[in-house]
């Protein structure tokens, strides 16, 4: 029965003892969990509410999150009156499912007191560093999406073995990214080289159908769902992130469609 | 017939594709291709229901996105890691595409059409996500007061 009595303190303890933490360490380490589901694509809605339900799994009185794409602030007050706030920028997102999923377990951990605020940041660091599997296998997907899409938008065998062709070097850029080039840039980079291939490919008789041939590359490179996303972020009320990601879903888009028309132009001029 | 069942196996083949881009956990993938799966049948069946485009691309994202968040219950993972590639199928490239080649033949009118199109079929797979979001938190919040009244 002692035992047992002493179990429930220290439960008590570890969950909502709150001296032992300060305000802004306990926000730095909400942040740190709801800066990385930003960059593997998380959505508004998801950041703010994982760093409220950890701020007041930790004892904040008053939680207040804003989560932009690109930015992340945060102010907390506690029960005994001590503030902090924080901010964080994001520069560059991706669609990371892997890591998303691990970040998600991992507040939910600390929510419920599984794992501690100071076991945080390894938490992070390996959920960071490990890869569900090897890198050349996202190429494998790449030329898997690309040639499933030439037939499912009426192509035939053939077309479907160029777009695979395409997609592979379309996801071969993807992987291997130039560090200093704008993103929007590097987007028609990509979709001009996706079209040269394409077009290469038609003129010498791999693929008969242009259309269907581009059409399974630029599924590659249109921002995937990101313009649902942003028509779910609007409707969801987070209308600034929701504005935001629209106005970089239609550039991107436009971008695609800038490469595209320079492949063909430059192609009508060579051949 | 046939051409609908060789689409629909390309859409999934290419969903599985797109499973592996967007860095899904392999044990997550049989959920996320059957999600795709899901999808292009109900695209292709709500098209020959009702025709157009708005409401097939909502009615199959609202049902892909409906069992993402089944799926997403199963695995105990956030119910986006499903929706993304689940809906990927319907994402409206071929439109796009077709779009920006008319601009370039200077075909302008069906180059606008080609891309309200576009537009549509957007707005309709974010409703339908948003739908089926809806759907969820309402099931969330009856099931919460009918636990706190048995309680």
């Amino acid at each position: 029965m002692f035992k047992k009595k002493i179990k429930a303190q220290s439960d008590e303890n570890t969950l909502i003892n709150t001296s032992v933490y300060t305000a802004d360490y306990i926000l730095g380490k909400a942040l740190d969990i709801g800066e990385n589901i930003l960059r593997c694509g998380g959505e508004s809605h998801r950041i703010e509410d994982t760093i409220e339900r950890i701020c007041t799994a930790y004892g904040a009185v008053h939680t207040d999150v804003f989560a932009l794409p690109s930015l992340v602030v945060a102010g907390i007050r506690m029960a005994d009156g001590t503030t902090a706030s924080q901010v964080r920028r994001v520069y560059k997102t991706s669609n990371n499912m892997y890591k998303l999923d691990e970040m998600n377990s991992i507040s939910r951990e600390v929510c419920s007191g599984a794992i501690s605020l100071e076991d945080v940041e390894d938490k992070i660091y390996t959920a960071l560093h490990t890869k569900p599997f090897p890198k050349y296998l996202s190429i494998v997907g790449g030329i898997i999406a690309a040639g499933g899409f030439a037939v499912f938008f009426g192509g035939n065998l053939w077309d479907a073995l160029a777009a695979a062709i395409a997609g592979f070097f379309v996801s071969v850029m993807n992987r291997h990214k130039i560090k200093l080039m704008n993103k929007m840039l590097y987007t028609v980079a990509q979709s001009f080289v996706g079209a040269i291939c394409g077009l290469l490919l038609v003129h010498f008789g791999i693929g008969q159908n242009i259309d269907m041939v581009m059409i399974g590359t630029i599924m590659l490179l249109i921002p995937g769902l990101a313009f649902g996303n942003a028509v779910r972020d609007l409707l969801f009320g987070d209308t600034v992130s929701g504005i935001i990601q629209l106005v970089q879903a239609v550039l991107t888009a436009v971008m695609v469609a800038f490469g595209y028309i320079v492949a063909i132009m430059f192609f009508g001029v060579v051949f | 017939m046939e051409e609908i069942i060789i689409k629909i196996i390309a859409g999934t083949i290419a969903t599985l594709g797109f499973a592996i881009l967007f860095r899904l956990k392999p044990s997550h993938w049989a959920f996320a291709v059957l999600d795709g799966l899901l999808a292009c049948v109900c695209y292709f069946a709500f098209t020959e229901l009702f025709g157009g485009n708005f409401l097939p691309n909502l009615l199959a994202a609202f049902v892909a996105s409906v069992f993402a968040d089944f799926f997403a219950r199963i695995c105990k993972a956030p119910s986006t890691v499903f929706i993304l590639p689940g809906c990927i199928a319907l994402v409206p490239g071929g439109t796009l595409y077709y779009a920006m080649s008319n601009l370039l033949s200077e075909n302008r009118d069906i180059a606008v059409e080609y891309f309200l199109t576009t537009l549509t079929v957007g707005i309709g797979i974010g409703g339908g996500i948003i739908a089926a979001s809806l759907l969820r938190v309402t099931i969330q919040a009856i099931s919460k007061k009918i636990k706190h009244k048995k309680s």
